[in-house]
């Protein structure tokens, strides 16, 4: 089967799976599900009918109409995936902005401390050490810092990393990777710069934490090297479905 | 005789599925070739609609699907067999049951006694 006959075929799989409002692993199934099947259909259709129009319009008619069947696929799925498709929502999609898709991480990420944060204040005041909760909600702000910059910084580099060697790419791929390999050498000595600053520990410690921070920077490329190299599988598939362009 | 397509359909579907995996586990596709077997030519489904049917079933925990063991050199993804789960057959048996009662009753009503 010809690429452009299984451009074809994905873009009418991708007609009923885009609109489902279920987790990406989820939609990936479906969609290879799908395809699959479209393909056998077109294969016993080209051995019949020979033309290659007229085969394509008749695996369109065997497999039915793809926005009814986005309908009916979205009825089919139990509700907690559209719960997971909200959670996905946090997740870096080709094309998003990565300013919007770090701020997104940083939100979350304070939102889960926000919420800890207030779960935990009553059972402080409960043991009677209402006295500490100053010193309590300062380590609280500073960890909420600390992770919502750590994890906006790893997705960030990670998948930006990911998506230049396997996904949408970049005008120059050589200078992006070495340009991000350096954005990632600033990610330890800043996390621990923030941990020590924010506790307001002592200069000395602070220096110390710097540069234990700074001996781990030479690792953070290679560990983001590893990090996108995990990935791409997975976007390697999801750009390709992405970048199929539906009418409309 | 006319086919039996679309809405003749909604509502068996599922039971039609069950019933055709009692044979055996199977892909997709394979399951719409066996029900249009057993439907002699006169049965049309638009082969799509059946991955909303296998989905329910699966949530449903009366199908179970595996992915197959991909043949060396094969393009594509493998693909998923599904094979009927004890809950199925169970619900498969009441849906017979069901089938028959539907037939007697509107075949009576309809003056074309079963």
């Amino acid at each position: 089967m010809s690429d452009q006959v299984r451009g074809e075929l994905k873009r009418i799989v991708e007609q009923a799976v885009r609109p489902v409002r279920a987790s990406d692993a989820r939609k990936m199934q479906m969609r290879e599900e799908m395809l699959e099947h479209l393909s056998a259909i077109h294969a016993e259709e080209l051995d019949r009918l020979g033309s290659q129009e007229a085969t394509l319009l008749r695996t369109r008619e065997r497999f039915g109409d793809p926005l009814e069947l986005a309908n009916e696929l979205q009825q089919s799925l139990p509700k907690y995936e559209s719960f997971l498709y909200c959670c996905d929502f946090w997740r870096y999609r080709p094309g998003d902005s990565l300013m919007g898709y770090a701020v997104r991480h940083l939100v979350l990420a304070l939102t889960c401390m926000g919420v800890m944060v207030l779960l935990t204040l009553p059972a402080i005041w409960m043991w009677g050490r209402g006295s500490e909760i100053g010193a309590f909600l300062h380590m609280a702000l500073v960890t909420a810092m600390f992770s919502a910059l750590f994890s906006a910084s790893f997705v960030l580099v990670g998948e930006r990393m990911g998506q230049i060697l396997y996904g949408q790419g970049a005008p120059h791929p050589m200078r992006a990777l070495t340009g991000w390999s350096l954005v990632s050498l600033l990610v330890f000595p800043a996390a621990t710069a923030l941990v020590y600053g924010g506790l307001m520990l002592s200069l000395d410690k602070t220096l110390e934490g710097l540069l234990v921070g700074c001996m781990a920077a030479p690792a953070a490329p290679i560990f983001f090297f590893a990090m996108a190299h995990s990935m791409k599988e997975h976007i390697i598939r999801e750009s390709q479905w992405r970048a199929i362009e539906l009418d409309g | 005789m006319s086919e039996i397509q679309g809405d003749k359909l909604r509502g068996h579907l599922e039971t039609m599925v069950l019933s055709v995996l009692e044979r055996g586990e199977a892909h997709g596709l394979e399951i719409i070739r066996r029900l249009e077997d057993a439907g002699c030519g006169l049965l049309r489904l638009k082969e799509g609609s059946l991955y909303p049917a296998l989905y329910r079933l699966e949530a449903a925990g009366k199908v179970a699907a595996v992915r197959e063991a991909q043949e060396p050199g094969k393009r594509g993804a493998p693909r998923r067999v599904y094979r009927l789960t004890s809950k199925g057959k169970r619900d498969l048996a009441k849906g017979r049951e069901e089938w028959t009662i539907f037939v007697q009753t509107v075949g009576a009503i309809v003056g074309a006694p079963s």
